[in-house]
C-alpha cells in the first residue's frame, strides 16, 4: 500500500510459482504489475517505497527495469557490470572472468572501457542485463525491458533473455504492453486487474482466448489485431498530393526521421529543432523530447498545459488547452500535479502543452513510446489534428504504425564508425589523489606568503611550473573556468584595499596573488580528476566506507548529465515562453517597481530551474537506486545481519606523475617560504 | 474541538517531525543525498549565468553585501539534512556538492573542500544536540545561522583580514542572515516543494509534505 494511500496497489495476492516457471504478468497500466515486481526483488521493502503486509519468500533475484541509462551504476562497460560481484564480495581476479563471460552471454563484444552513455538503447538494455548475470540469479523480474526499443533491439534483448534462461533453469518473471513477441519463452499467463487483483492465471493460449476482451478493453497490444484505426481521409490526400504539400507552405506535414538505435535520430531533431528556433521564435515551435516531464511547468496538470497558451492568446488559450487535455483522456486529472501520472500520461500531457499554444511547427522524439492501444490512438489523432491545422511536425520514431503516417521519411544509418570514448592514456597520467594531494599541498603553503616578496616567488614558480608543462605538451582545455577565479582574485584585492581600517596597497596585493597562487593550479589540476578512479582510491587507499563513497562517485558521474538537463530545462522556459510577463495593467513607472518586477523574474528563474532540476535528479536517482539494491548494494551477510564487504573491481593505484605533481607543489611552496 | 485537533496534528507534522527510529543510512539515503546534491552543485554552474550581472552589481557598490549569497552555498547542506534525517546528511552532501564546483570551477579553487566542511558543522551540531531525533524549519535556520558563522570566521583569516571591524561585523550578519533565510527556511520549503509531488516517498520527509 502506498503511505498514506486508502486503497492498496496489491490487494490479497496469493502467488506460488515454481522454480524454472516462465511467466508473462498482465494487466491495465496502473495494476500493480511493477510494484510486484519490486516486492518479489526486495526493493519495495529495502526502499521504504510503501506499507507491505505479507510475506515473499523469494530466491536471489534480478530485476531489469525499463529506463536503462539510469539503471547504470558504472561509469564504464567493464564497471557496471561487475558492479553486482563487487556488492558479492567476489574476488577481483575473478571479477573480470565473470565479466566477459556476462557480456558473452548477452552477445555484446564490445570494448569494456567504453562509457554506457555511447551505447544504443538496446546495448544498454544487455548490458544492465549482463549486470545481472554476473550473479547467475535464479530468478529474472523483468519489467517492461523491451518497451523503449525498436523492434531489432528487442529482438537482440529477447534472445539474450531466452538464451540465458535455456541455459539454466531460472525461474522468470515478466511484465510488458506489447507482449506478442514473449509469448514463445513463456508457459504461464498471469493477469492482474485494474485493482491489483489474480483474475485469471494459467496456460497462455486458454489465458489469451478467455481473457481477450478484457485486454483490449485495457489497451494492451493484443497479437492478432491491426493497429488502431486513425481517421486516415487526410493522410490519404495528404499522400496522393505530396509534391503539392512540399509546395504550400501553410499546409502541414509529418517528416518522420527514422533508423536504428544509436544512428542518432535525436540528435538530428535537436538540430531541427534549433534551426526552427532561429527561424521562427522560440513561442512559434513546439518540443516533446523523450524525457517529457522536462517540459513541465507549475503545479497541475491544467497550469503545465494552459501556461504558454494563456501568455500568448489568453483565456481563449486556457480554453483550447482543456479541450485538448480532454481529447488526451486527462479530464479527470486537471489539478493533478504533472509528476504523479503515469510515465504514457505524461507524454500526452506534454503533447497536449507542445500543441496548446498553436506553434508553427513541432518535434516529437519518439512520441507513442510505452503507449497502450487506447492512448496511442489519442496520440496520434491528435498528432494528425495538427496537421490538418497547417503545422510541420517532425517525430523522431521506430513506431512503424505511426511511421505509416507521415507524408515523408528520412532514413538515417548507423555511423560507420563507432567512435572509441576514450583517449588513449597520456603519457603523463597523475590520479585524482595525485591531484587532489598537490592542490592541497599549494593551499597549505600559500599560508607562508605572508609579504610581497614572498607572494612574488611563489606565483613565479608557480608560473615557472605552468610553463614548463606547457612546453612539455599540457595543453589545457576550456580555460573559460579560470574565469570567475580571476574576478575572485581581484574583487578580493580590491575589497582589501578598500574597506580596511588603514588601506595599504602592497597588503591588498600580497592577499590577491596569495589566493591567485593556489586557486589557479588547483582548478587547473581538478578538472582531470576522474570520478571513478577517485572511489577506487578513497574506498582502496584511504579506506573510506565504500558505500557512501560509491554513492558518491555515481552521482558525480551524472554531472555531465544534469548540466545537460540544465540546458534542456533552460531551452523548456524558452520555448514555452515562461519569462514572458503579461504586461501589467498600468505601465511601471516607479523605477522601484521596475526593479521588483525585473528581482522576480531572475528570483522566479533560479527557484523553477533548480526545483525542476532537483526532481529530475531524484526522479533519475530512484531508479538508480533500485538498480543499485537490486545488485546487492546494501545486501547483508547471511547469519551476522552486517552490511556485506564489497571488493573492488579495478585495482586503485598512484602513479609517478602523482609524485611529480606533489614534488613541484612542494618546489613551488619552497619558493614562497624563501621570499 | 475536532478542528483543532485537525489544526494540531498538522501542526505537529510541519513543526516537529520525529526522525525515523534507525540513524544507520538506507542505500537509498546515501543515493538520493547525493545525486541531489550533485544537481545543487550543477545548479549553483548554472546560476552564474544568470545571476553574475546582478550580484556583480550589488558586489561593486560595497562588497560586504556579497555575503548574502553565501545561504545558497549552505543549500546541499539543509536539503540533504532535512531529507534524509541522519548524521553526517549534512555534511555528505555538502562534500558532494563541492566536488561538483570543484571539477565544475568556481572561484575559491580548493578551499570548497575545506567550506564544505564548515557549512556543515553547525547543521550538524544543532541536530547532535537533539540527538538526530528532531527535524523542523527552525531547527536547521539555526543550524544554518551557526554554520555561517564558522565559516564567516574562516573567510575573515583567508579572504578578507583586511577588512576593518565594522565591515567585518557587516559581513558576518549578512552571511548569517542570508544562510537562515536562503539555506534553513529556502531548503527546507525546497524539500517540501518537492515531496508535495510525490517523489520523496521513500522518505520520512516526502511523507510528510504529502500529507499536508
Amino acid at each position: 500500500m502506498p503511505h498514506q494511500a486508502t486503497t492498496p496497489i496489491l490487494n490479497d495476492l496469493n502467488l506460488k510459482i515454481q522454480k524454472g516457471e516462465r511467466v508473462l504478468l498482465l494487466g491495465p497500466s496502473g495494476a500493480g504489475k511493477s510494484t510486484l515486481l519490486l516486492a518479489i526483488s526486495g526493493s519495495l521493502k529495502s526502499m521504504d517505497l510503501a506499507q507491505i503486509s505479507g510475506t515473499i519468500k523469494a530466491p536471489s533475484s534480478g530485476l531489469l527495469l525499463q529506463n536503462s541509462m539510469d539503471a547504470t551504476v558504472g561509469e564504464t562497460v567493464f564497471r557496471d557490470v561487475a558492479f553486482g560481484a563487487e556488492s558479492a564480495g567476489i574476488a577481483p581476479y575473478q571479477i573480470s572472468h565473470l565479466v566477459a563471460e556476462a557480456l558473452k552471454a548477452v552477445a555484446l563484444p564490445i570494448g569494456t572501457e567504453r562509457t554506457p552513455e555511447s551505447l544504443s538503447g538496446g546495448e544498454l538494455q544487455r548490458l544492465c542485463l549482463a549486470g545481472l548475470l554476473t550473479l547467475a540469479p535464479e530468478l529474472l523480474l523483468l519489467d517492461e525491458p523491451t518497451a523503449m526499443l525498436d523492434a531489432r533491439s528487442a529482438f537482440e534483448v529477447r534472445s539474450a533473455v531466452g538464451q540465458y534462461l535455456r541455459m539454466t533453469d531460472s525461474t522468470a518473471i515478466i511484465a510488458e504492453h506489447n507482449f506478442e513477441n514473449w509469448l514463445p519463452l513463456v508457459q504461464r499467463v498471469i493477469v492482474l486487474s485494474g485493482s491489483g487483483e489474480i483474475i485469471d492465471d494459467g496456460e497462455p493460449m486458454r489465458v489469451l482466448s478467455s481473457r481477450r476482451l478484457d485486454l483490449l478493453r485495457w489497451g494492451l497490444w493484443v497479437p492478432g489485431m491491426p493497429a488502431p484505426a486513425v481517421p486516415t481521409s487526410y493522410s490519404k490526400l495528404a499522400k496522393q498530393n505530396r509534391s503539392q504539400l512540399n509546395l504550400e507552405r501553410d499546409k502541414g506535414e509529418i517528416l518522420a526521421i527514422v533508423g536504428p538505435s544509436g544512428s542518432g535520430k535525436t540528435s538530428r531533431i535537436d538540430a531541427m529543432l534549433s534551426d526552427a528556433i532561429a527561424e521562427l521564435g522560440p513561442t512559434a515551435v513546439g518540443w516533446v523530447p523523450q524525457n517529457a516531464t522536462l517540459t513541465f511547468a507549475g503545479n497541475t496538470v491544467l497550469e503545465s498545459a494552459s501556461v504558454t497558451a494563456y501568455k500568448l492568446h489568453g483565456d481563449a488559450g486556457t480554453e483550447y488547452a482543456i479541450d485538448l487535455l480532454k481529447r488526451m483522456g486527462l479530464e479527470e486529472k486537471l489539478q493533478m500535479h504533472p509528476q504523479e501520472l503515469s510515465g504514457g500520461e505524461q507524454r500526452r500531457l506534454a503533447l497536449a502543452s507542445a500543441l496548446a499554444h498553436k506553434p508553427q511547427k513541432l518535434f516529437l522524439d519518439e512520441p507513442t513510446v510505452g503507449q497502450d492501444r487506447v492512448n496511442w490512438l489519442r496520440l496520434v489523432n491528435a498528432i494528425n489534428d495538427a496537421r490538418s491545422m497547417g503545422v510541420k511536425i517532425v517525430i523522431a520514431t521506430h513506431d512503424t504504425h505511426l511511421i505509416a503516417f507521415a507524408d515523408d521519411i528520412e532514413q538515417l544509418s548507423m555511423p560507420t564508425d563507432v567512435p572509441i570514448n576514450r583517449p588513449i592514456p597520456p603519457k603523463f597520467n597523475p590520479t585524482p589523489l595525485g591531484l587532489l594531494g598537490a592542490s592541497a599541498l599549494m593551499l597549505f603553503t600559500s599560508f607562508f606568503i605572508d609579504t610581497i616578496s614572498s607572494a612574488i616567488f611563489g606565483l613565479a614558480a608557480v608560473g615557472i611550473a605552468i610553463l614548463i608543462a606547457l612546453i612539455r605538451g599540457y595543453r589545457p582545455k576550456g580555460l573559460k573556468i579560470l574565469l570567475p577565479a580571476l574576478l575572485g582574485v581581484l574583487s578580493l584585492g580590491l575589497s582589501n584595499l578598500w574597506l580596511s581600517q588603514d588601506p595599504n596597497l602592497i597588503n591588498a596585493v600580497t592577499a590577491a596573488m596569495r589566493l591567485a597562487y593556489f586557486v589557479i593550479p588547483s582548478l587547473l589540476l581538478a578538472r582531470h580528476i576522474n570520478p571513478s578512479v577517485l572511489g577506487d582510491q578513497l574506498g582502496q587507499l584511504a579506506r573510506l566506507p565504500a558505500r557512501p563513497v560509491i554513492a558518491g562517485m555515481v552521482a558525480l558521474g551524472r554531472v555531465t548529465h544534469l548540466q545537460q538537463t540544465w540546458r534542456h530545462l533552460e531551452l523548456v522556459r524558452k520555448l514555452r515562453g515562461l519569462d514572458i510577463q503579461r504586461e501589467p495593467e498600468v505601465p511601471l513607472e516607479d523605477r522601484l517597481d521596475i526593479l521588483k518586477a525585473r528581482l522576480n523574474k531572475v528570483f522566479g528563474r533560479i527557484w523553477e530551474l533548480t526545483f525542476q532540476l532537483l526532481l529530475q535528479s531524484i526522479r533519475s536517482g530512484t531508479v538508480t537506486a533500485v538498480a543499485m539494491e537490486a545488485r546487492g548494494f546494501s545486501a547483508l551477510e547471511k547469519g551476522t545481519g552486517r552490511l556485506r564487504s564489497r571488493t573492488w573491481a579495478v585495482e586503485a593505484q598512484l602513479t609517478k606523475a602523482d609524485g611529480t605533481l606533489v614534488a613541484v607543489a612542494a618546489l613551488c611552496g619552497l619558493a614562497a617560504i624563501i621570499g | 474541538m475536532q478542528k483543532e485537533k485537525k489544526f494540531q496534528s498538522s501542526w505537529r507534522a510541519v513543526w516537529s517531525n520525529k526522525a525515523p527510529s534507525s540513524l544507520t543510512w538506507r542505500g537509498v539515503d546515501l543515493i538520493t543525498a547525493a545525486v541531489i546534491s550533485a544537481a545543487l552543485g550543477v545548479a549553483f554552474w548554472g546560476y552564474d549565468s544568470i545571476m553574475y550581472p546582478l550580484v556583480g552589481i550589488a558586489t561593486a557598490g560595497y562588497p560586504p553585501i556579497g555575503e548574502l549569497q553565501l545561504g545558497i552555498w549552505i543549500l546541499p547542506a539543509v536539503v540533504g539534512a532535512f531529507l534524509v534525517r541522519k548524521p553526517g546528511a549534512a555534511f555528505y552532501s555538502e562534500l558532494i556538492a563541492a566536488s561538483v564546483e570543484l571539477v565544475l570551477g568556481n572561484s575559491w579553487g580548493i578551499t570548497v573542500i575545506n567550506s564544505a566542511i564548515l557549512q556543515s558543522l553547525g547543521i550538524e551540531l544543532i541536530l547532535l544536540l537533539f540527538a538526530y531525533r528532531r527535524f523542523n524549519t527552525w531547527l536547521l535556520m539555526i543550524g544554518a545561522g551557526l554554520t555561517a558563522v564558522f565559516e564567516v570566521l574562516y573567510e575573515f583569516v583567508v579572504w578578507v583580514p583586511e577588512y576593518s571591524f565594522f565591515n567585518k561585523m557587516v559581513y558576518l550578519g549578512c552571511g548569517v542572515v542570508s544562510a537562515m533565510l536562503i539555506s534553513g527556511l529556502g531548503g527546507t520549503y525546497l524539500v517540501r516543494a518537492i515531496g508535495a509531488t510525490g517523489a520523496l516517498n521513500a522518505f520520512a520527509a516526502g511523507r510528510e509534505a504529502k500529507t499536508k
